[in-house]
């Protein structure tokens, strides 16, 4: 089961969240970063009781500010979790539009993110 | 008696001889009160595990003591592989990656077996900006991860890196930070990886990419060859079968002619060959001339593939 809560306050914030139950997930969140904007503060974290999540934040110049893949591991009394947290102030050097890819299988666990478009 | 003596000393060079397959780690930190008195060691397989967070990847922990100090023995290839420090903050799992902020919990450093690795965190400095010491890679390591976090790096300097170090690790970590490299940069990475060994783990994906690479020009190479190869067999073909098709317009007595000449007879001979005049000689020579667009005999050499060996030629 996925339940997503999406909140786009203005346009110069972006944030939401995902929880997973046993889900599979394949999504790009589109962030649109105009002319002028001064920096792209972000703070993203993900935790996995169960299966593996790959978070990816690329930029316009196809760079990728992050690209992180957080699994998890049976053991004797279930699975062990694993837990990432990315968090940054990137400055700005080509507006456009940058891309948050999410991307889960049979994954049980938890998606925050916030995105800040910060104007000078 | 000799066998026990022999049992005993084994015994006691185990530890030894089993730390011949591991390198170790020691080191001192200070953390604030939010951080778990705990560190762990996670082996990198590849590149592309630097940001993966899992426990599949943890292959040695242990303590901190109250001083900060903290060692340990872990399990140790006999090249160089890439390994991941990190630290969690209390209640997070132990395969908890934070990156960006000034709680980076994590560093990276290289080892292989034997080596004594030790790691230091200035206070007020976030861990990755700590110091790894006991391996010359480690130093070249740390120089590229700060290139590498900085967006005006370019790939000149790192392909500058991949040519300086001595560390194949290190060089094939720079080369991976590369990207949109133009022809000669491709061309100078080539060259650099010829240098490398073709088995190293790290290098498997990037190798297989250049090689090809090279295939795609051996490829490309070979077409132009048989291009040319096939238009050569072309060009001799047609032209062979324009010269067939004006020989066949050689009457039989004619070609018998041409044939006795080409085995080096004069009309004198070809006359008293075929029992004919000398004047009728002449004048099929002259014909056959005309016909064949040739001015004398050295000309009907280019004939010589069609003439059929006739009994008594």
């Amino acid at each position: 089961m996925l339940v997503l809560g999406a909140v786009q306050a203005k346009a110069q914030v972006i944030k939401g969240s995902i929880e997973l139950r046993d889900s599979a997930i394949n999504r790009s969140i589109p962030i649109e970063v105009p002319a002028g904007a001064k920096s792209v503060k972000y703070d993203v974290k993900v935790y996995a009781d169960v299966g593996e999540i790959k978070v990816t934040l690329t930029e316009p110049s196809t760079k990728k500010s992050f690209n992180v893949t957080i699994g998890t591991k049976a053991s004797s009394t279930g699975h062990e979790p694993s837990k990432a947290e990315m968090s940054d102030d990137v400055s700005v050097k080509i507006p456009g539009n940058w891309t948050f890819y999410i991307r889960a299988e049979n994954a049980t666990g938890t998606i925050s993110y916030e995105f800040e478009i910060l104007k000078p | 008696m000799r066998h026990y003596r022999l049992f005993l000393l084994l015994l006691l060079l185990a530890p030894a001889l089993g730390y011949g397959q591991r390198a170790r780690l020691s080191g001192k930190v200070s953390l604030d009160t939010g951080w778990a008195r705990k560190f762990y060691v996670c082996h990198m397989p590849g590149f592309d595990y630097m940001f993966t967070a899992s426990n599949t990847l943890i292959i040695a922990e242990g303590d901190i003591d109250t001083a900060g100090n903290f060692s340990v023995n872990f399990p140790a290839t006999k090249d160089e592989s890439l390994y991941r420090l990190h630290f969690i903050r209390k209640g997070d799992p132990a395969s908890t990656l934070i990156i960006g902020s000034r709680d980076v919990n994590h560093v990276f450093f290289i080892a292989k077996q034997a080596d004594q690795i030790h790691f230091e965190k200035t206070a007020g400095l976030p861990i990755s900006q700590s110091g790894i010491s006991g391996s010359k890679a480690n130093s070249g390591l740390n120089a590229l991860l700060g290139l590498a976090a900085n967006d005006t790096t370019g790939n000149n300097t790192f392909i500058s890196i991949a040519d300086s170090s001595t560390s194949q690790l290190v060089g094939l970590l720079a080369i991976s930070r590369t990207d949109k490299l133009s022809e000669g940069q491709k061309e100078k990475v080539s060259d650099l990886l010829a240098r490398y060994d073709a088995h190293n783990a790290y290098g498997a994906h990037i190798l297989q990419e250049y090689r090809a690479t090279s295939y795609w020009k051996l490829y490309l190479a070979g077409g132009v060859l048989l291009a040319l190869a096939l238009s050569l067999y072309g060009y001799l073909f047609y032209k062979r079968q324009a010269i067939l098709k004006i020989w066949r317009e050689l009457s039989q007595r004619e070609m018998d002619i041409v044939g006795l000449i080409l085995s080096g007879k004069s009309n004198k001979e070809v006359a008293l060959a075929l029992n004919i005049e000398l004047s009728t000689v002449k004048t099929h020579v002259n014909n056959i001339y005309a016909k064949l667009g040739v001015n004398n005999r050295k000309d009907l050499d280019r004939y010589k593939d069609f003439i059929n060996p006739r009994p008594g030629g």
